[in-house]
């Protein structure tokens, strides 16, 4: 192989691997901006499909889960309650087939509901620890289903 | 002829490493964006299917068989239930159990959940449980009764509710340990005034009530609260 070829090689080497990092580069650039778009439209349906109540400055417990009405289907035979709390205080919750405890900080915490077939009234009640020691409580319908239709 | 070729050269080299650097990236992005797809359609999937599946409940009020269609009425709303006698599924829940039964056993005024689907607002249920209509109330304990094995509540609201704790009723009393919260077993004179209770009951009907028998009832004695507060 002469000086020539071998320039020639280095060259289109240099030239291809220059080219081939700018389009891979300008690709991603690209698929960037659409993933953003469609988590964007996923963001955008699941407030359209969902009601969950709004976070900011509550003063009351928030369900974070998707619900309408306080009401909740679920096809599991244990339900992850997630909740925002607003103040720390002692936690009752209560249902058909369950009860639980526990001293809970501010901010998010969840629990997992044992259920029952059907019907579910659940009593979320938060004992503050004010002078007044003042209540703050939600409640909830889950319904257990257990079957597909 | 000699820098044809070296022309040549440049140009098939170049070609060849744009064509795999491109490739290589196309290919990790069309199967980013197929996870993605997969992604938005499986989360759109499982939304459709939990929307698929619709509840209503209340009393039950028997109509005309023939019909194929029944009442259900709470707080002063009605809703007329659609069904077809060959697919419904009845059931009786009681506690964790649940067995079928026929659409014949149920009885006017007994509670019932029915799933199904909406289509153009009527409902069309696949699925019954008649189960006990469950309320479950908190308050503050206001006045103890012993002579009757009651007690007064009276809730944030102002609301006043008389409890009367049977001998199924279940009693618990909250209690910790080393920062550890637990229900424990109680007898209804641990009951006091200003201690905080959660009361579960069944409602025969959903018109408000002043008087229950609770099947279960949660004690939050004030004295523990007290010792919360100062501890924190």
């Amino acid at each position: 192989m002469n000086k020539e070829k071998i320039f020639a090689l280095v060259l289109g080497t240099i030239v291809g691997l220059g080219m081939g990092l700018f389009v891979m580069l300008s690709n991603r650039q690209t698929s960037r901006v659409e993933t953003k778009d469609i988590e964007q439209k996923i963001f955008n349906n699941q407030k359209l499909s969902g009601t969950t109540e709004t976070v900011a400055e509550s003063v009351d417990i928030v369900v974070n889960n998707k619900n309408v009405n306080n009401k909740i289907i679920s096809q599991k035979q244990t339900y992850n309650l997630k909740l925002t709390l607003p103040v720390d205080g002692l936690l009752v919750v209560v249902s058909n087939y369950d009860r639980q405890v526990a001293f809970v900080k501010s901010g998010e915490f969840d629990i997992d509901i044992n259920l029952t077939p059907a019907e579910n009234t659940v009593k979320v009640v938060l004992y503050t620890l004010n002078n007044t020691f003042s209540v703050l409580q939600k409640d909830l319908k889950i319904y257990y289903f257990p079957e597909k239709l | 002829m000699r820098v044809v070729s070296v022309i040549l050269i440049i140009l098939m080299v170049f070609i060849f490493a744009v064509s795999v650097l491109g490739q290589t990236d196309s290919a990790v992005t069309d199967d980013k964006k197929v996870e993605e797809i997969k992604e938005r359609i499986s989360s759109q999937l499982n939304a459709s299917l939990d929307s698929a599946v619709d509840v209503e409940t209340g009393f039950f009020v028997r109509q005309d068989e023939a019909d194929n269609k029944f009442e259900l009425n709470y707080n002063d709303s009605k809703i007329i239930i659609n069904y077809d006698a060959e697919l419904l599924k009845v059931y009786n829940v009681s506690g964790s159990k649940t067995e079928e039964i026929d659409f014949s056993d149920l009885n006017e005024k007994d509670y019932l959940v029915a799933f199904g689907n909406k289509l153009d607002n009527e409902f069309h249920a696949l699925n019954l449980y008649r189960q006990n209509n469950e309320r479950i109330h908190n308050g503050t304990v206001m006045e103890v009764r012993k002579d009757d094995s009651s007690f007064l509540t009276i809730d944030e609201l102002g609301n006043q509710i008389v409890v009367s704790v049977l001998r199924s009723t279940d009693l618990q009393i909250i209690s910790e340990d080393d920062n550890e919260f637990r229900f424990q077993k109680a007898v209804f004179s641990k009951i006091k005034e200003n201690d905080r209770v959660v009361f579960r009951f069944y409602a025969s009907d959903s018109a408000n009530i002043d008087a229950v028998s609770a099947e279960e009832v949660i004690i939050v004695p004030q004295e523990l609260l007290e010792q919360l507060h100062i501890n924190n």
